[in-house]
C-alpha cells in the first residue's frame, strides 16, 4: 500500500490549511462578485472562513464521535461504499477547483504584469512539475515546507501592508455594507467554496494529523489565523484602492505598493512578494490534489495513491490550459455556477453523513 | 538502477525548476521616464517619450539627462510599435513616472481613452504622476531634464518634497485620477505646468564658460537663471475626465490646505498701514463634515486649524500686533481665501475639494451612494470654512520665561 500518508503535527497541518485558506480567499476571490457593487469582502472573507470552521467543526466532531479514522471511512459509514464513493465525487471536485483557482489567478498576474512576452503555457509549465511533484511527496513533506513558506508569506504581507501605510484613506472602505446585507450574505456564503475543501481536507488526513482531536485543533487554529490575516489583508487592499477600481484588479495585494511616490527599496519589492506568495499557491495546490487522491482512492479501494494523483495533476493541467488559454463558454459558465452554488454541493455530502451518523447513534442508544 | 533513473530525473527537473523564463538584458530595454501626449497633425496623437541615458559627463554641450524618442499614433501601442521598429531596444514602460498631457488635449477629455486602455498593457505604475502643460506637452517634457541632472528619475520624489515645502504643488498621481473618475467622490487636479524657454539652464551656462564668456551671458533683469526650463505654475482642476480651469501657486496652496495635503508653506500678509510680515504656516488637523441628506443646500462643515510661526516682519510691528493679528485676523483670511477658491471650483463644476470623500460616509450601501450622484449636488454645497491659527512662537516664548 503506497498512500504516501506520513504523520504531520498541529503547527505543520495549521500551516498547510491555513495556506491553501489564504491562497484561495486572497487571490482565487472573483474580483467582479467581490467587489463590482461595493467592497465589504474585509469583513465577508474572514466570516465565511469562521462559517466554515463552524462546519468543519461539526464535521470532525462527528466523525470523532463515529470513531471514523478520516472522511472516506466516515463517508462509508454513512452512505455505504457506493454511496461513499458518489458523495466524495463533489469533494475532489471541490478539491480540484481550490487547486485550480489560485494557480490560474497567478497564471495571469505573472503573465499581465510580471513576464514580458511569455506565453501561458511557458509559465504554467514553470509551475507545473514542482506542484506535480510535491502533491506525490506527500503530507509529510507539504507540511515541512508550508511552515517556511507561510512564515515568508506572513512577512511579505506585514511589509507590503506597513509600506503602503501613508496611503491608506479610510473613506475608501464606505459605504461600509458594500451592497447591504444581502450581498453581503451571499459573498459569505459563496466564499465557504473557498474555504471548506481545504477545511475538510484535514478530515481527509485525520489520521495522518493523529487523530480528531489534533484534527479539530488543526481547523480551529488554521481557520481563526485564516480569518484574521485575510481581514487585515483585505482591509489594507481596500484602504488603497476603491470598489470600482478593486473590481478591475487582478490580485490586487500585488498592486498594494504601487500609490506609493517614496523611492525606496521596501515598495519596489512587489516581484519578491509574487514569488513567494507563487510558492504558497504551489503548495496549496498540491495539498488539494493529495488530498483529492487521497479520498479518491480510499472511497474507491485503491490501494496506491498515485494513479489517482498522476491523473488528477493531469486534469489540472488541462483545466488550467483551458482556463488560460481557451475561450469555451460551457467552462466559463461552469466556473460560475461552481463559484456561486459549488458550496452546496460540498456542504450537502458532509451534512448528510453527519445526520445520517447521528441518527443511527441515536437507534442504537 | 532505480536510484540512477530518479536521480537523472531529479538533475533534469533542476533545469525547469532553475530556469529563467526569457531572459533579457538590461542595455536590451529603453527605460521610458516621461510620456508626453500631444494633438497630432495626421493621426490623433503625437507621443514623446523621454528614456533614461547614462551621461558621459565630459560633454558639457549635451542638453539634458533624458534622450527623447517621438512619433505620431492614433493609440499609444501605435507610436510604441513604430519607435521600436526604429530602435536597437524594447521600450519598457515600468519606470514611467510621468504622463504630461496638453491642455487642449487635457481639456477635450482625451485622458479617459489613454488612461483606460495603456495602462496594464504598458506595466506603467499607477503611481506614475500627471501633469498637464499649457502648451505643447512634449516641450515642456523636453524642459524637465534640459539640466543635466545626474539623476533623472527622482524628479518624482522632488515635487512631492516641494509640495511638502511650499504647499503650492499639487502631485497626484493616475490611480487618483481613476478613483475620482470612477467613484465620484470627488474631482481630479494635478501640477499645472509651461515651458519657458528664455531659463538659462546649469549646461547652458557650462556652455558659455567653455566659450570663455560670462555664464549668464544671455540673461537679462528679472530673468530666472538656473533649474529647470518647464515649471510648475499652478493647477490644473478637472469636472470628470476634462479639464475645466486652473488655479494659481496661491491658490493650489488652498486648495491643499482644504483637502488636508498641505503640510508647510509660507504666506505674506498685510496687517495694514503698509506693513507686511511672513509668516510660517505648518497643517495641524482638519475635520470635514457633509449631510447630502439636507433639504435644500447641503451643509459641508470644514474646520482647519493651522500653526503659524512669523518668518520676517517690518521692524515697526511690534510681537504682540503680530500675535494678535495671527490669533484674530489671519484664519478669517485664509478661510475667505478657500471660499473663493471653492467658489472657483465650483464655476468650474468640480469638487476639487472632495467634499465627496465625507459625503459617501453617511451611505448605507454603495447602490445608494451611486444613484444619489453626488456630482450632480455640486450646485447645493453650501460649505462653512472655519479656519482656527495657533501662534507657535508665542507659545514657544512662552515656554522658554
Amino acid at each position: 500500500m503506497r498512500m504516501n500518508e506520513g504523520r504531520i503535527g498541529v503547527t505543520g497541518a495549521a500551516a498547510l490549511t491555513s495556506a491553501a485558506m489564504i491562497t484561495n480567499g486572497l487571490f482565487a476571490l472573483d474580483p467582479e462578485l467581490a467587489y463590482s457593487s461595493g467592497n465589504s469582502a474585509y469583513l465577508a472573507l474572514p466570516l465565511s472562513a469562521l462559517l466554515s470552521l463552524v462546519v468543519s467543526l461539526c464535521l470532525i466532531g462527528s466523525m470523532k464521535r463515529s470513531g471514523s479514522r478520516d472522511l472516506a471511512e466516515h463517508l462509508q459509514r454513512g452512505f455505504g461504499r457506493v454511496g461513499a464513493a458518489l458523495a466524495a465525487i463533489p469533494f475532489i471536485a471541490a478539491l480540484l477547483f481550490c487547486a485550480l483557482e489560485p494557480t490560474v489567478a497567478f497564471l495571469r498576474v505573472l503573465h499581465r504584469l510580471v513576464y514580458d512576452g511569455v506565453s501561458y503555457t511557458a509559465i504554467l509549465f514553470f509551475v507545473f512539475p514542482i506542484t506535480v511533484f510535491a502533491a506525490w511527496r506527500g503530507i509529510e513533506t507539504l507540511s515541512r515546507t508550508a511552515i517556511v513558506l507561510v512564515t515568508l508569506m506572513l512577512v511579505s504581507f506585514a511589509a507590503a501592508s506597513l509600506a503602503a501605510i501613508p496611503d491608506f484613506e479610510t473613506y475608501r472602505l464606505y459605504p461600509i455594507m458594500g451592497d447591504g446585507v444581502k450581498h453581503f450574505a451571499y459573498l459569505t456564503l459563496t466564499q465557504t467554496l473557498a474555504f471548506l475543501p481545504p477545511l475538510s481536507a484535514a478530515a481527509i488526513h485525520m489520521s495522518g494529523m493523529n487523530g480528531a482531536r489534533s484534527a479539530q485543533r488543526t481547523v480551529l487554529f488554521a481557520a481563526l489565523a485564516s480569518a484574521l490575516i485575510m481581514g487585515l489583508a483585505e482591509l489594507s487592499v481596500s484602504m488603497i484602492y476603491p470598489y470600482r477600481v478593486l473590481a478591475g484588479l487582478l490580485t490586487p495585494l500585488y498592486r498594494i505598493n504601487f500609490l506609493s511616490l517614496s523611492q525606496s527599496y521596501l515598495i519596489r519589492l512587489d516581484k519578491l512578494y509574487i514569488t513567494v506568495w507563487l510558492g504558497v499557491s504551489i503548495l496549496s495546490s498540491a495539498y488539494m490534489i493529495n488530498s483529492a487522491a487521497r479520498l479518491f482512492a480510499r472511497c474507491f479501494g485503491q490501494k496506491d495513491v498515485t494513479p489517482a494523483a498522476a491523473s488528477l495533476s493531469l486534469m489540472l493541467l488541462a483545466f488550467e490550459l483551458i482556463s488560460v488559454t481557451g475561450e469555451y463558454g460551457f467552462l466559463s459558465r461552469t466556473h460560475r455556477a461552481l463559484v456561486r452554488f459549488g458550496w452546496l454541493g460540498i456542504l450537502t455530502p458532509v451534512l448528510a453523513a453527519a445526520l445520517i451518523r447521528a441518527g443511527r447513534s441515536r437507534r442504537k442508544v | 538502477m532505480k536510484r540512477i533513473v530518479i536521480s537523472l530525473a531529479l538533475f533534469m527537473l533542476a533545469f525547469v525548476f532553475a530556469g529563467c523564463l526569457k531572459p533579457v538584458s538590461l542595455d536590451a530595454y529603453g527605460y521610458v521616464i516621461t510620456v508626453a501626449v500631444d494633438k497630432g497633425k495626421e493621426k490623433e496623437y503625437y507621443f514623446t517619450f523621454a528614456l533614461q541615458r547614462e551621461l558621459g559627463g565630459e560633454n558639457v554641450e549635451s542638453e539634458g539627462g533624458a534622450a527623447a524618442l517621438a512619433c505620431e499614433g492614433d493609440t499609444i501601442f501605435e507610436a510604441v510599435s513604430e519607435l521600436e521598429g526604429n530602435v536597437p531596444y524594447s521600450l519598457n514602460f515600468s519606470r514611467a513616472h510621468f504622463i504630461i498631457m496638453s491642455r487642449e488635449l487635457a481639456e477635450e477629455g482625451a485622458l479617459r481613452d489613454f488612461v483606460m486602455t495603456s495602462f496594464d498593457s504598458l506595466r506603467i505604475r499607477p503611481s506614475a504622476l500627471l501633469l498637464i502643460s499649457e502648451k505643447e506637452a512634449g516641450k515642456f517634457a523636453g524642459g524637465l531634464y534640459s539640466n543635466n541632472n545626474a539623476n533623472i528619475t527622482k524628479l518624482q520624489t522632488a515635487l512631492a518634497l516641494d509640495k511638502e515645502k511650499t504647499g503650492m504643488i499639487s502631485v497626484n498621481s493616475i490611480s487618483r485620477l481613476l478613483e475620482d473618475c470612477t467613484m465620484m467622490t470627488g474631482d481630479f487636479c494635478s501640477a499645472y505646468g509651461a515651458y519657458d524657454d528664455s531659463i538659462i539652464t546649469d549646461a547652458e551656462q557650462k556652455k558659455n564658460e567653455s566659450e570663455g564668456e560670462s555664464p549668464l551671458k544671455d540673461a537679462e533683469t528679472g530673468d530666472r537663471v538656473g533649474g529647470f526650463k518647464s515649471e510648475i505654475i499652478g493647477a490644473a482642476i478637472f469636472s470628470g475626465w476634462k479639464m475645466t480651469g486652473v488655479l494659481t501657486r496661491e491658490e493650489t496652496m488652498y486648495l491643499n490646505m482644504a483637502l488636508g495635503e498641505f503640510e508647510n508653506g509660507n504666506l505674506t500678509v498685510d496687517l495694514g498701514g503698509g506693513k507686511n510680515a511672513t509668516v510660517l504656516l505648518a497643517f495641524v488637523s482638519r475635520k470635514v463634515t457633509a449631510d447630502p441628506f439636507s433639504e435644500g443646500a447641503v451643509p459641508v462643515k470644514s474646520r482647519i486649524m493651522l500653526a503659524a510661526s512669523p518668518h520676517l516682519k517690518d521692524p515697526d510691528i511690534t510681537d504682540e500686533e503680530l500675535d494678535r493679528f495671527i490669533t484674530n485676523e489671519l484664519g478669517g483670511f485664509v478661510a475667505e481665501r478657500i471660499g473663493g477658491v471653492f467658489e472657483k471650483c465650483r464655476a468650474a463644476g468640480s469638487d476639487a475639494m472632495r467634499f465627496g470623500t465625507h459625503a459617501v460616509k453617511r451611505f448605507s450601501t454603495a447602490r445608494e451612494w451611486e444613484e444619489y450622484g453626488w456630482k450632480e449636488h455640486i450646485d447645493r454645497l453650501e460649505p462653512v470654512f472655519e479656519v482656527t491659527i495657533v501662534n507657535t512662537d508665542k507659545y514657544y516664548s512662552e515656554d522658554m520665561q
